[in-house]
């Protein structure tokens, strides 16, 4: 390996470890629009969370999230379609041992799942992160 | 905003020129339906005030979620109209204001009343959400959907379109409560909850608690169209504390 070759492989790790240490991940962001599904379950609802939903669906985060054409679902754990069945959309990526979740869908695919995030804000920020900026 | 006096604690027998149909609950409900405050962590009134400014730091409550305000006309369909409003909420919260679908009071008005202005008890209304639904309003966007399976807003004699059942349940309410207390209601409104309420013989939708003056107020959209403060009204203790008497927290709806 040659001098030069070396050093460019240094510039790279070193890029890495600092994005790494700056919060990124490893998760390649994917393009087109996202089902954003936040999984709760109704009987333990609080305000902080009902805050955070309603204001999902208004103001600035609803304009971003229709700009971009992502999908945003909020869903009972127990939620049922018209015939009393389990809806597909939880049926496919369930269990949900830790409710509300926060699971970000391209097409069929789930690419990202995690606890919902405490803010609207950071709801967005991570659906940047992973899909559209 | 600021409330303008008139439209708090708005006496409903005192509006000669608007139709009631509130007929209570039925002897039975409030024991066969589950208690909201035997789920929900029931919040204290000494954490109401910082609730309410968080609330309202956010930009509001349910009231955010509410797509269109309802006119019963001159039937007595209070119940059906309060019972369809809370469907929509909900319907706005889980799958987005624009994707509403409008419904048809009169299509569960005439399941739970006996003539256009008999009124209904709020617990059947309850009791049909969950088990048959509502129909979608008539609208062109409805009818392109639902082809025939649509229904107007009022009209005690239009009748069902046939196979109207497949549709109706598409649009049911999957899980809810009965309320018996201020607290209960409070925290449900808080948690961002419609309340399906009635008092004074007529059935209104609670959607968010508010401060006037010190005091606490809960705003609720009325089915009487453009009446008060542009569809909407306001209740202080004294009739919150009435509507307690029986009122339903809906808190999910079928998923299309």
């Amino acid at each position: 390996m040659s001098e030069k070759q070396q050093k460019w492989i240094g510039l790279l790790i070193l890029a890495f470890v600092a994005w790494k240490v700056m919060g990124g991940s490893v998760s390649p962001k994917v393009d087109g629009p996202l089902t954003v599904l936040i999984v709760r379950e109704t009987g333990q609802s609080s305000p902080a969370l009902a805050r955070t939903l309603t204001t999902l669906r208004n103001g600035e985060p609803a304009a971003y999230l229709a700009g971009k054409k992502h999908i945003l679902t909020v869903l009972d754990d127990d939620a049922e379609t018209a015939d009393g069945q389990p809806a597909p959309l939880l049926e496919k990526f369930k269990p949900y041992p830790v409710l509300p979740e926060l699971l970000l869908i391209s097409g069929e695919k789930l690419i990202h799942r995690e606890p919902l995030p405490a803010t609207p804000e950071a709801v967005i920020a991570l659906v940047k992160k992973h899909g559209g900026e | 905003m600021p409330i303008d006096p008139k439209f708090i604690d708005v006496d409903f027998t005192q509006e000669p020129q608007y139709v009631r149909g509130d007929l209570g609950i039925s002897f039975t409900a409030m024991q066969r339906f589950a208690a909201f405050e035997e789920f929900a962590s029931v919040i204290p009134e000494s954490k109401w005030r910082d609730e309410v400014a968080a609330m309202d730091a956010a930009g509001g409550g349910a009231d955010q979620l509410v797509t269109r305000i309802y006119n019963q006309k001159s039937e007595g369909s209070c119940v059906a109209n309060a019972c369809s409003q809370s469907h929509e909420i909900l319907q706005a919260l889980q799958f987005g204001k624009d994707n509403v679908t409008p419904l048809s009071a009169i299509s569960l008005y005439k399941r739970i009343g006996r003539s256009p202005g008999s009124g209904a008890m709020v617990s059947d209304g309850l009791d049909e959400m969950n088990e048959r639904g509502v129909l979608p309003l008539d609208t062109p966007e409805n009818r392109a959907k639902f082809s025939s399976a649509v229904m107007p807003s009022t009209g005690w004699s239009t009748p069902y379109p046939s196979g109207w059942e497949a549709t109706a349940k598409r649009f049911r309410v999957t899980e809810w409560h009965v309320v018996k207390s201020v607290d209960g209601i409070i925290t449900a409104l808080l948690n961002q909850f419609p309340v399906v309420v009635g008092r004074s013989g007529h059935s209104i939708c609670y959607v968010r608690p508010m401060y006037k003056d010190g005091k606490l107020v809960v705003k609720y959209a009325n089915s009487w169209g453009d009446w008060g403060d542009q569809g909407y009204g306001y209740d202080s203790m004294n009739l919150i504390r009435s509507s307690a008497n029986w009122a339903f927290v809906p808190r999910s709806v079928t998923v299309q």
